[in-house]
């Protein structure tokens, strides 16, 4: 029996190696076709057939790039608008939005791909589908695709044929040419160093990733995140186990690896390239954190549909546990804490804020809420508009006019990007100074924070890991670039002392920062998790 | 009642209102002097109480249009100080100047309460003298301050400032002769007064960064000293600055960071803040704020737009002008050498 058994192996050793040399040579093609496809742009008089096929993979190409390109001006103008898009990941609506968009390109990726590849398959070959043939036709179209997505780098250089995909072109573009004159270490700031992200380096790593096995859904949430159409951290994290299910979806095991170690390697690529968009976010680390902990939990000879499927309720109770319910939980605690014609107030945009404040409305508190808002993002008008919608009655000022108003405030609700383990709240830049104006005035400063972003990360200054904003935003580039002595500067993000801060809600309770370390060593992990 | 030149005062009024800006007080004081010393050359008084009556008149007139303006109302105080002492020294050559000078004194004279009504030979010129005398000074407060700088900003110091002064610029410009620093400025949203200074302070070579209102804390844990102008002193040392010093301010206290304060001695009001509604803050166009073209938006909420920030004296640590540095603690006592205490109700 073994050793019949062993025969068998061996043939289908043989076979598989026959496929994969099938494989290579059918993708030597697609990229040999793809390089005729130039030529024949410059030269019209070439046979019809290729031109045929090179008109098919332009359409592939203009229909991925559109959908690539088109879905986040989308997404910005929902945003201008108001309208269903909510970059605040909670309400569920948001996630089939943009999971609904993505699917869209990917079949519009898909459907002129296929194209493509259909003509291709009929004129190369005529073939008896065996099981290795259509793992080899799998393998085919996605070397097609990457011979598509090589192709589009090299037409964007090229010509300013696509001028639909503007965002991506102009970055580059811009990039590009301030690279040439060598200014960029003029305009840094000596003590954030550090923090500046070399933006050629991280061009081309994100060039160069595009290259390599990064599903269509990642390139686009990195894109996404890059140009903050997804901004705050909930959101973040939401977006990103959204797109992560379609990864693991898409996601075939090769066949010498198991499912969890050959997945957690595309984790990682995608995480590598996800924070060369811009730098994760606590909650995202956390997220990753515990899938990673998920795959590591998956037993080894695991069909890779049960390991999908084992996954992808896995990510749906985490986003339903630690992000939606804890949110609720969160909003029944502060809602105990708003009295009868209360001014809050609050700073930025945070989602968690929003919720409470509108639960809370609906719920029958009459309450009135200050904004506060500041540069960078001044996402606060966004909260603004929601909360005019929902029928709140609302101030709206900004953070330098932050002592004036304070004096209305009953209380601070504040949200958070992360809480730290020496209990220090990370969160948006201006926080500290909302505390600090509100501790002087003895208004009460309430975070407002689930535990899915508590991290183990210390940090007590602004200065060791930060994020820096775009010195564009801050000041035109034509009255500093030619200037050497003068350098805007934004920070994304700072802590907050825990002095400053009243208490945390988390879904737990209601603490003091300094119980960060008790809630994580508590805060039951890998006990329920499996 | 004095008959004023009306016609020919509002004239001239009405050029002082152009300097309604943040930034204007010196030009304003200066106004006001001017104004004053033609109103001393050209009308017609015959006593030092005719006279006092006259400016009292027309600086009432004053406030009226610039209640915010305070060195408008601080030089018309000064000018009434500068009449009384003149009419007392003429009076009393043989004796002591200033009567309130010392507790002792005020207890133990037994003067009656001089009206001013005398006639004293000579009063309009000397008058006039000590008011340019005070002009000069006025003129030359700027350079005196900028002096200073040399023996508060030391090598390689990170220097944190707000919005735009003029002072503050000559200070830092000044400094930058001599020594090599670093300065940060808040841009100040939504005016952005930050902007402008920080393009001044580089194009004379000193290295700068123009950082957002919401960087401020972040980045005060490595400021050595804050150095900032203010638009008043208040009678207790506090300052009415421009929007978000407060932050800055209460941020320099977190880091125990010492505030430094530029103001000319002009700048100095017997005022206290009672409310900000009260003569204290100026609220302008929301436009910048939220624009109109956010549409309907701007009709459901409220927006404020203020212009100045109140910050206590415990928050200021030294207070530098034209006479030297000062303690918040010592202001009164400026106070009470520059104005006279039966002027403090105009």
């Amino acid at each position: 029996m073994e050793e019949k058994s062993k025969e068998e192996i061996l043939a289908e050793r043989k076979q598989r190696k026959a496929a994969k040399q099938l494989k290579k040579k059918s993708s030597n093609k697609v990229v040999n076709e793809s390089h005729v496809k130039d030529k024949i742009k410059g030269n019209l008089e070439e046979n019809l057939d290729k031109m045929k096929i090179s008109q098919c993979d332009n359409d592939a190409l203009k229909t991925s790039n559109e959908s690539m390109s088109v879905n986040p001006d989308l997404m910005t103008h929902f945003l201008d608008n108001d309208k269903k898009f909510n970059f605040s990941s909670n309400n569920t609506s948001f996630n089939n939005e943009t999971s609904s968009n993505i699917s869209i390109s990917n079949k519009e990726c898909g459907s002129g791909i296929g194209n493509g590849i259909n003509t291709f398959m009929e004129s190369v070959s005529d073939n008896i589908k065996t099981k290795s043939q259509l793992k080899s036709e799998r393998r085919a179209k996605q070397e097609a695709q990457r011979a598509l997505k090589t192709q589009k780098k090299l037409d964007e250089k090229n010509v300013e044929q696509f001028e639909t995909s503007k965002i991506k072109v102009n970055k580059l573009k811009t990039k590009f040419t301030h690279k040439i004159p060598k200014t960029v270490d003029v305009h840094k700031v000596l003590l954030f160093s550090h923090l500046y992200r070399n933006s050629s380096i991280e061009e081309n790593n994100i060039l160069t990733n595009i290259n390599t096995e990064i599903h269509k859904a990642v390139l686009k949430l990195g894109v996404q995140y890059k140009n903050k159409v997804i901004i705050g951290s909930n959101a973040r994290v939401v977006a990103l186990l959204n797109t992560l299910k379609q990864v693991i979806a898409d996601y075939r095991t090769p066949t010498e690896k198991d499912f969890s170690r050959g997945f957690e390697k595309v984790l990682g690529d995608v995480m590598t390239y996800l924070n060369n968009c811009r730098p994760v976010s606590v909650s995202m680390t956390n997220a990753i954190k515990f899938l990673k902990w998920h795959l590591s939990q998956l037993p080894n000879n695991i069909s890779d549909r049960e390991a999908q499927i084992k996954l992808r309720e896995a990510i749906d109770d985490y986003i339903k546990e630690q992000i939606n319910m804890a949110g609720k939980a969160i909003c029944i605690m502060v809602q105990k804490k708003i009295s009868q014609d209360d001014v809050i107030l609050t700073f930025g945009y945070s989602s968690l804020i929003e919720r409470i404040l509108i639960e809370s409305f609906q719920v029958g508190i009459k309450f009135r809420v200050i904004i506060v808002d500041a540069a960078p993002l001044y996402e606060g008008k966004e909260l603004l508009r929601r909360l005019v919608k929902s029928g709140l009655n609302c101030v709206y000022v900004l953070l330098s006019a932050v002592s004036y108003i304070m004096k209305e405030a009953d209380k601070v609700l504040l949200g958070a990007h992360a809480l730290l383990t020496n209990g220090y709240v990370m969160s948006r830049a201006g926080s500290s100074q909302i505390a600090l104006i509100a501790r002087s005035y003895n208004v009460p400063v309430l975070v407002c924070c689930e535990t899915h972003k508590f991290s183990e990360r210390v940090q007590t200054d602004a200065f060791v890991h930060n994020e820096l904003g775009n010195p564009e935003e801050l000041m035109k580039a034509d009255l500093w670039k030619s200037n050497n002595n003068l350098t805007p500067l934004t920070l994304m993000y700072e802590v907050t002392p825990s002095n400053l801060v009243t208490a945390v809600v988390t879904e737990l309770a209601i603490l003091p920062c300094t119980s960060v370390p008790v809630v994580l060593r508590v805060k039951p992990t890998s006990s329920t998790l499996s | 009642m004095p008959r004023v030149k009306i016609y020919q005062f509002y004239l001239i009024k009405t050029s002082i209102l152009n300097y309604r800006e943040v930034d204007g007080s010196y030009n304003v004081a200066v106004a006001v002097v001017n104004l004053f010393k033609n109103l001393v050359t050209q009308e017609k008084w015959n006593t030092a109480k005719d006279l006092i009556n006259l400016i009292k008149t027309c600086g009432k007139l004053l406030v009226k249009e610039l209640p915010l303006q305070t060195s408008a109302e601080n030089m018309i105080r000064r000018m009434l100080k500068i009449v009384r002492d003149e009419y007392t020294t003429a009076c009393h050559e043989q004796e002591e100047l200033d009567i309130q000078e010392s507790l002792h004194k005020i207890v133990t004279s037994e003067e009656e309460i001089d009206d001013y009504s005398k006639t004293v030979a000579e009063l309009k010129d000397s008058i006039l003298d000590h008011i340019s005398e005070f002009h000069m000074e006025l003129e030359t407060s700027i350079e005196n301050i900028t002096k200073e700088a040399i023996k508060h900003i030391h090598t390689s110091e990170i220097i944190l400032t707000i919005g735009k002064s003029a002072i503050v610029e000559a200070f830092l410009k000044e400094a930058a002769k001599h020594r090599k620093f670093e300065v940060i400025v808040c841009e100040c949203s939504p005016l952005n007064y930050g902007h402008n200074t920080a393009i001044s302070l580089s194009q004379s070579k000193i290295p700068t960064t123009l950082i957002t209102d919401s960087s401020i804390f972040g980045i005060m844990g490595r400021v050595h000293k804050v150095i900032i102008g203010t638009h008043t002193v208040m009678a207790n040392g506090g300052l009415r600055a421009v929007c978000g010093t407060h932050s800055v301010a209460l941020a320099a206290k977190y880091y125990s960071v010492p505030v430094i304060v530029l103001a000319g001695l002009y700048k100095l009001s017997s005022q206290y803040l009672i409310s900000h509604e009260d003569k204290f803050n100026q609220f302008i166009s929301p436009e910048s704020v939220l624009k109109y073209s956010e549409g309907i938006l701007t009709s459901l909420v409220h927006v404020y737009n203020p212009t100045f920030d109140y910050v206590p004296p415990e928050l200021v640590t030294l207070f530098i002008s034209n006479a030297g540095g000062h303690a918040p603690s010592y202001v009164y006592r400026l106070l009470s050498e520059m104005y006279h205490q039966d002027d403090n109700d105009l």
